[in-house]
């Protein structure tokens, strides 16, 4: 089925299984096997391979690394949050504890080069060694210095080593101010429909038919396809919905041949799937708890999304609203909106030339705190005295990030505010008031 | 004067003596002359030592080519990895030549300013100064291994090598200096002191020395243009200052790729440099840039296989000529002068050729050309679905309305929801979350950035973006898509959504 990789230097029937755990990642297998060359021989300094998330990167470094039994040492960059761990860990996997701990507290790099060195000396390399980095775009994040010396550590260190970069991020962006050694850029391409299907048929379900599976796979394709190609995405939501699939079989409502039948039954259910699962709204266990129960219809649980309504007091839902008025509607109409007795002015006469797109579509304004006192005094019926719990709550507010602070914090006299709730929060929390904001917006005169 | 130096000096005498040149020394301390350099071996050893490692199939070439002297046919089998061998020690692993290309008369100049240092006691300094790639390190390496042929110089010479990647500050470069001088305040390879009293140590054993007696030490500083950015400038002004001064002799040699480098030196520190650079400006002619190609190919005289080195030199010659390759090295050669890009190209050659093809052919050359040029941002657009694809082409809609602007979700939903309202049966109606996650992939493939930085604090639909893209680039991206449907290939062409 698949083509056997071919390198001379490495055990057959190793190279021989590793193939056989790459499906549709043969060619880029055999490229990088190639660039890598015989154990014993040089290999180029530094390796960028880019792609998109699941496209196979780590796995194939991980399969060939692994099966061929090279020295290696797989790090992730998210996990080292120093460059001392960062450091720890090559040693480690290349020389044991030992050469670890001779590193001082909080070593620099020169530190790791000078261990490394020794260590090299003692044991040299027989085999080309490799530092995997998954994650790289983090390196550039740390120190200025790390990303340059990892592409040319072979030149550092003198010793055959290779440094394999992986990211999801294309290398021009990597490249620092005054430039550095470049790396051989190798691109894993995405999966074509057809290799998605391929590779998501392996994991069937033994006590149904391969065919069936297949169909299953082609009906999920067909609905998520065109927003996700993620394997470990679509892997997971088959998972998930294939019990839902087979229910029909199994009640003795259809044959494993009646296809149509099938595709009616989980289509809706997968569009479901896409508006809950998904996004994450409904966890999995949910939904696989929702599924049990059948007349239960899906996705009427609540999911994480529908629990915005939050309590809160009389006078901080009026600032709120005050707020979000303060923030969507420009400064000019305020009179039109909040004094008495303006007459009627006709929306045409406000409109200028850069108002013609509405507020809702640009986002909030920063308002000054005079113009939300002056708003929210006009939108509260009773009198209210400036207190400090009025004050008090609108700094709360800002904690409870409903509204966002734009100026610097050291600006005590005139602070500037910025709404940050959506509409329809808004509008729940006004309709609990009995306030009708549809009516104060400009947006919607 | 640091406080601590009389009890300091006291007991790093011996180590004070030892720098000064003194004629016991090789007879008390014989390990000391290899225990000297201790970076040195190692640095231009890597080549021995393979083949030390290696003792039976070295001694077993040897013995066959004892035995058949002239002609020796070895199977492919073996031929292939050997010629890989040989070529990806002399790609990867940047091995001398023999003898420096085009850059003779500097490295006459630089072996002639070290001699001086080396021999007749001089102190100098010396900035090199070039491109990436353009051959500093090799340069001055083959000047060293020209110099240390001398026996003299070899007895003599101490180096130092200090690179700004790894020597970040001061007290880091300090320690490394006490350590490779070995210096007696250096136990194993721990480093005692404070960086002050490190400092005051090492000029101290300095000063001690004069231009007749001391041994001259060679400074190597790596990335010359970071040493400057390090506080105060105290290493380069006190390693400029020796050199300037009657004292111990020191040459310090930097290596730099920054052309306006010494502007980035304080006036004290500038004013004591000599002001001497050699420039290595990477000007090769087409015809050179082939000869290159040529040397870096072709396998040397001394092949086990001889036959096989003909046929694979004759195979490089003519590739060298076919026209269709000439043009691809032309391409390279315009966008890129520098030889490292070259060995990118001849290294995704070398990778094709196995036993089973056992020669290079132009359609490896046109393979390996293909991999260097490819667009990465285009190969990532191939790999997106087709709504961020449709979210791509709003943007560019918008960019293209708005005149570059940047934009916000809620506009560029706005923008798709006019391109589905036209085509009310679209299968694209996704709810807003979806949208949102997929413009989230979008952010984080770097392909839209955030105007004001990732830590703005706004909500996530109003949050400025600009499009990281060309609009070719999208054009191109599009006609390359598998199974793009044609409406939403329709709607990028159309110049206004």
């Amino acid at each position: 089925m698949t083509a056997v990789l071919q390198q001379p230097g490495y055990d057959e029937e190793r190279l021989r299984q590793a193939a056989e755990q790459l499906p549709s990642r043969e060619v880029q297998a055999g490229m990088l096997l190639s660039l890598m060359g015989e154990p014993d021989q040089y290999s180029y300094p530094s390796i960028f391979i880019y792609g998109h998330q699941a496209s196979g990167k780590s796995y194939v470094m991980q399969v060939l690394l692994r099966e061929l039994e090279l020295p290696h040492a797989a790090v992730s960059c998210v996990e080292c949050v120093s460059a001392a761990l960062l450091f720890e860990h090559v040693l480690r996997s290349f020389f044991g504890d030992d050469a670890a701990s001779r590193l001082p507290r909080s070593p620099s790099l020169s530190d790791f080069v000078r261990v490394y060195r020794q260590q090299c000396s003692q044991s040299p390399a027989k085999q080309t060694r490799y530092i995997v980095m998954e994650k790289a775009e983090l390196l550039r994040d740390a120190d200025a210095n790390i990303l340059p010396a990892f592409l040319r550590l072979q030149e550092l260190v003198e010793d055959n080593i290779t440094v394999i970069l992986l990211s999801e991020i294309v290398w021009d962006k990597f490249r620092p101010n005054t430039g550095c050694f470049e790396p051989l850029l190798l691109h894993f391409p995405d999966y074509s429909k057809g290799e998605l299907h391929q590779i998501l048929s392996r994991d069937r379900h033994p006590s149904y038919s391969a065919e069936l599976y297949s169909s299953y796979i082609n009906i999920l394709l067909g609905v998520f396809y065109s927003v996700c190609r993620d394997l470990r995405e679509l892997r997971h939501l088959a998972a998930l919905n294939f019990s839902k699939f087979c229910e029909p079989l199994l009640e003795g409502r259809a044959k494993e041949t009646d296809t149509h039948k099938l595709w009616r039954n989980i289509e809706p259910h997968l569009k479901r799937a896409m508006q809950t699962v998904y996004l994450r709204e409904v966890s999995s266990l949910q939904w696989e708890q929702m599924q049990q129960m059948e007349e239960k219809e899906c996705g009427a649980l609540r999911g994480l999304s529908a629990h915005t309504h939050i309590e809160l007091p009389y006078y901080s839902k009026f600032l709120l609203i005050a707020a979000y008025l303060a923030s969507y509607n420009p400064a000019r109409t305020d009179k039109r909106f909040f004094v008495k007795h303006h007459g009627k002015i006709r929306k045409t006469n406000f409109l200028k030339k850069n108002e013609k797109t509405s507020n809702h579509l640009l986002g909030p304004k920063p308002f000054p705190l005079d113009r939300l006192l002056a708003i929210f005094y006009s939108v509260v019926d009773s009198r209210v005295a400036p207190s400090a719990s009025i004050f008090s709550q609108i700094s709360s507010l800002v904690t409870l990030q409903l509204l966002t602070k734009v100026s610097h914090d050291d600006q005590l006299d005139a602070p500037k505010y910025k709404c940050s709730v959506s509409m329809d929060f808004i509008c729940a929390i006004s309709r609990t008031v009995n306030f009708d904001i549809i009516k104060y917006l400009y947006d919607f005169l | 004067m640091c406080p601590g130096s009389e009890t300091l000096t006291r007991p790093h005498k011996s180590a004070l003596e030892r720098l000064s040149q003194s004629e016991t020394r090789k007879q008390s301390r014989p390990e000391v002359v290899t225990a000297e350099r201790p970076y040195f071996p190692r640095r231009f050893g890597g080549r021995e030592r393979r083949f030390v490692c290696n003792p039976e199939q070295n001694s077993n070439r040897v013995v066959m080519s004892k035995r058949k002297v002239k002609d020796v046919h070895l199977p492919v089998g073996e031929c292939v990895p050997k010629l890989q061998e040989i070529l990806r020690e002399r790609i990867c692993h940047q091995q001398l030549p023999v003898r420096p290309e085009g850059v003779e008369a500097q490295h006459k100049h630089l072996l002639e300013l070290l001699r001086r240092t080396a021999v007749h006691g001089e102190s100098n300094s010396v900035l090199i100064v070039g491109p990436r790639g353009a051959g500093k390190t090799m340069l001055l390496k083959c000047v060293l291994r020209d110099l240390l042929q001398d026996k003299e110089v070899q007895k003599n010479l101490l180096q130092v090598h200090l690179n700004g990647l790894l020597q970040t500050s001061d007290s880091i470069a300090l320690k490394d200096i006490t350590r490779q001088l070995q210096l007696e305040n250096a136990v194993g390879d721990k480093v005692f002191g404070s960086f002050a009293e490190n400092l005051a140590f090492l000029l101290e054993a300095l000063k001690k020395g004069d231009r007749s007696r001391s041994r001259p030490v060679l400074f190597v500083l790596d990335e010359f243009d970071l040493f400057a950015h390090h506080k105060n400038q105290t290493l380069l002004y006190n390693l400029f200052d020796v050199s300037q001064s009657a004292q111990a002799p020191v040459a310090v040699v930097g290596l730099t790729c920054r052309l306006d480098v010494l502007e980035l030196l304080e006036k004290r520190v500038k004013s004591r440099f000599s002001h001497r650079q050699i420039h290595l400006l990477n000007s090769p002619t087409f015809p050179q840039y082939l000869e290159r190609v040529r040397t870096q190919l072709s396998l040397p005289d001394n092949f086990p296989d001889e036959r096989f080195a003909r046929d694979w030199n004759g195979s490089v010659e003519s590739l060298c000529e076919d026209k269709l390759v000439q043009e691809v090295f032309q391409r390279h050669f315009n966008s890129s002068k520098d030889f490292r890009s070259l060995h990118l190209l001849l290294m995704f050659c070398l990778s094709r050729v196995s036993v089973s093809r056992a020669t290079l052919r132009t359609s490896d050359l046109l393979e390996a050309s293909r991999l260097c040029f490819t667009d990465a941002k285009a190969n990532m657009l191939h790999g997106l679905s087709i709504l961020e694809l449709c979210l791509v082409i709003a943007m560019k809609h918008l960019n293209d309305v708005y005149e570059g602007e940047p934009f916000n979700l809620q506009m560029v939903h706005n923008e798709f929801k006019k391109f589905l309202q036209r085509r009310p049966n679209s299968v694209y109606n996704f709810e807003t979350p979806v949208i949102m996650k997929a413009f989230e992939h979008l952010q984080q493939l770097e392909l839209i950035r955030p105007v004001d930085g990732p830590t703005a604090k706004s909500q996530k639909e109003y949050q400025l973006m600009r499009l990281m893209l060309d609009h070719s680039q999208i054009m191109e991206a599009l006609q390359k898509y598998p199974q793009c449907p044609t409406d939403v290939r329709q709607w990028a062409m159309s110049a206004f959504g």
